[in-house]
């Protein structure tokens, strides 16, 4: 088992992304994600803590939300800094839809529940209204029905398209 | 640049969307029409949530009404109304001329029985309505009446359930009431005798009377006590209505009181005896029911 000793001071920890960018953020931030909390638990503190599946710019953007999101250090959060947070969080998640796709797999990749929560409900936002072909181009999916499956796909529910 | 989405991050997308644009995206892709078309994922992630309701049981979110847009249309349409907003949040034409009504709703479910034929019919609304799975019809039973019947989930054996309530009159004008229950996964029906006549209310607002919660059929009886059948032991219980004197009920059942449920109880809402029917208040009773 890890050393726990208690700090009077704030702990850092280091993380490097897979294009070896480096991020100093305190330890008790970072332990939002789960997977990295599970780390420092086995004793990965001290050393740099590699998040192989994300790229610079989006870690950076994820260690933001650490940031804000980090437990206060003087007891529960009131109504009022939970309505800030509400505010930010509706403009973190307010982000082109590459970006936003990013995030989303940074939160399911590194278990953090209230962003993996936040960005589906985004992307669920973004796609309610668009049109099967605008899905496939905002997910970069390929069309694998032919045609024909797809003329009798939509003859089915066609109710679904008016 | 492509951007691969693990399965379970998709699924938690879709079961947020609403159910129209839900049945929409089934054309994105064979993966996601897989996703979609699953059964699993249907009744875990979507249908819990939006759990279809009739016009008989008007308690869940989706409130499903069936009717023309206009007046000389020939054929129904089928409305899913938000429950909250009223908003229509899909519509499924009616193409073959059907006479039936709901019985009820379970897990995006419908239950639906053909008043001409007697055919009891399973229809999960996000497939074509002509694609109906029929259950095995009901036994026939000479000189019966009284019939009512509920569409619930049996939680213990994991099994769709349909099970009916009436009366035969016997020889010598002696009544015998039995429970029919038909499972879906055995695909049949079993006859259990009660052991005394217990009608329900019948006639036209007789689905007034009857209510499903948990695995358990309930339905008021017209001797104003609450019988509860419990679809998975079997097990009958009797439950007289406390205190009723002060309110308005009719014996033919037209006093305009129902059980129904209400926030997860069995609720009676009955007028209280009162000259005006514009203004006698109405009462609410939340039903508890002792376990055994």
């Amino acid at each position: 088992m890890s050393s726990t000793l208690c700090c009077s001071f704030a702990k850092n920890v280091t993380l490097r992304s897979s294009d070896g960018q480096t991020f100093e953020v305190e330890e008790a931030a970072a332990q939002v994600s789960q997977t990295i909390k599970r780390m420092i638990e086995d004793g990965c503190t001290g050393s740099v803590i590699p998040v192989p599946n994300l790229t610079g710019p989006v870690l950076a953007l994820v260690i933001e939300y650490f940031k804000k999101h980090s437990p206060p250090s003087d007891g529960c959060p009131t109504a009022l800094l939970e309505m800030e947070i509400k505010d930010w969080d509706a403009k973190f998640v307010a982000v082109d839809n590459d970006t936003l796709l990013d995030l989303t797999l940074a939160a399911h990749y590194l278990e953090i529940q209230g962003l993996l929560d936040l960005t589906c409900h985004r992307v669920a936002d973004i796609l309610n209204d668009n049109s099967v072909e605008k899905i496939r181009e905002i997910f970069h999916i390929k069309n694998d029905f032919t045609p024909e499956e797809e003329a009798e796909e939509r003859s089915k529910i066609q109710w679904a398209f008016e | 640049m492509s951007i691969y989405l693990p399965e379970e991050v998709v699924v938690k997308i879709l079961s947020e969307l609403p159910t129209k644009s839900l049945i929409r995206f089934r054309c994105v892709s064979k993966s996601w029409h897989e996703i979609i078309g699953n059964l699993d994922f249907l009744s875990q992630n979507l249908l819990n949530r939006s759990i279809l309701a009739t016009p008989e049981n008007p308690n869940h979110h989706l409130l499903l009404l069936r009717g023309r847009e206009k007046s000389d249309d020939e054929n129904d349409v089928f409305s899913f109304l938000s429950y909250e907003t009223l908003d229509c949040v899909s519509q499924i034409p009616l193409t073959t001329i059907f006479s039936f009504i709901f019985v009820g709703s379970c897990k995006g479910l419908l239950c639906i029985y053909d008043v001409h034929t007697g055919g009891l019919y399973l229809w999960n609304p996000v497939t074509p309505f002509e694609g109906l799975k029929a259950l095995s019809p009901m036994p026939v039973r000479a000189n019966s009446f009284g019939s009512s019947f509920v569409f619930g989930f049996d939680s213990r054996s994991n099994d769709f359930k349909v099970v009916r309530i009436r009366s035969s009159l016997l020889q010598g004008e002696r009544l015998q009431s039995h429970v029919e229950v038909y499972s879906l996964n055995g695909g049949s029906w079993r006859v259990i005798d009660l052991p005394e006549p217990m009608l329900p209310f019948w006639g036209n607002r007789s689905w007034s009377r009857t209510v499903a919660l948990d695995g358990v059929f309930i339905w008021w009886m017209s001797d104003y006590k609450i019988a509860a059948f419990d679809f998975s032991d079997e097990v009958l219980r009797l439950t007289p209505l406390p205190d009723a004197s002060h309110l308005h009920l009719l014996s033919d059942g037209d006093d305009g009181s129902i059980i129904t449920l209400l926030n997860g109880h069995v609720a009676l809402l009955a007028f209280s005896d009162s000259e005006m029917i514009a203004t006698r208040p109405l009462e609410i009773r939340v039903l508890e029911f002792g376990v055994k």
